[in-house]
């Protein structure tokens, strides 16, 4: 399965989020320090449920770090996050 | 605990703002990294700048020592304010500058102003 399609699928089977983005912005990024050739590199992640609501910013950022796991979290170079209630 | 994580504890207690970046304040090597320092650099905060590339062990150390797995970090009073995504938050609904306020940090408020103005 490709990385977006496993960050998708992690985050909506741990959070049933109501809105999610992945994007891969690895593109962008071609050539740039960071990019390892995967064309796996950057992604950018806009994601809204209810878990999220009571949390700080910095909660909410770690809850998605621990969904997608050490495994994802390693293997990419930047992870954008705008993580929103709902 | 290990040396890394000793010298990180060191670092952040004793300099007020601590940015963990790719690069330096002058010459970063990371466009998050960039953007998290110039913010700083523009609104006037004094900060100490660790170039994680210029040492493998600070730049894994400092991961695990705030369970945070991304570059840049920043850290004010030797507290664990958040990355790129975080920091640019805070500083366009102006919680930075509560913070900084409540830490007593000096800064530019007008800067921080501009910053919100620019980007509304």
């Amino acid at each position: 399965m490709r990385l977006e399609q496993q960050i998708r699928a992690r985050l909506t089977a741990a959070f049933a989020p109501v809105r999610l983005e992945v994007v891969n912005e690895s593109h962008r990024h071609a050539g740039h320090a960071g990019d390892d050739g995967s064309g796996e590199s950057h992604f950018r992640v806009v994601i809204a449920a209810p878990a999220f609501g009571p949390m700080t910013r910095i909660a909410r950022h770690r809850a998605v770090h621990a969904a997608l796991g050490r495994d994802i979290t390693d293997r990419i170079h930047a992870l954008a996050l705008d993580v929103q209630g709902a | 605990m290990s040396d890394a994580m000793e010298r990180i504890r060191a670092t952040i207690e004793g300099n007020d703002v601590v940015l963990y970046m790719k690069g330096t304040k002058m010459m970063p090597q990371c466009g998050f990294s960039s953007r998290v320092a110039g913010v700083l650099n523009y609104m006037g905060v004094d900060f100490l700048d660790v170039d994680v590339l210029a040492d493998p062990e600070i730049r894994q150390g400092i991961k695990e020592f705030s369970d945070w797995p991304t570059i840049p970090q920043l850290y004010v009073k030797g507290e664990f304010v958040g990355g790129c995504d975080i920091v640019t938050e805070m500083t366009l609904s102006g919680e930075l500058d509560a913070l900084l306020d409540a830490k007593g940090v000096a800064y530019d408020k007008a800067r921080a102003e501009e910053i919100r103005k620019a980007n509304a």
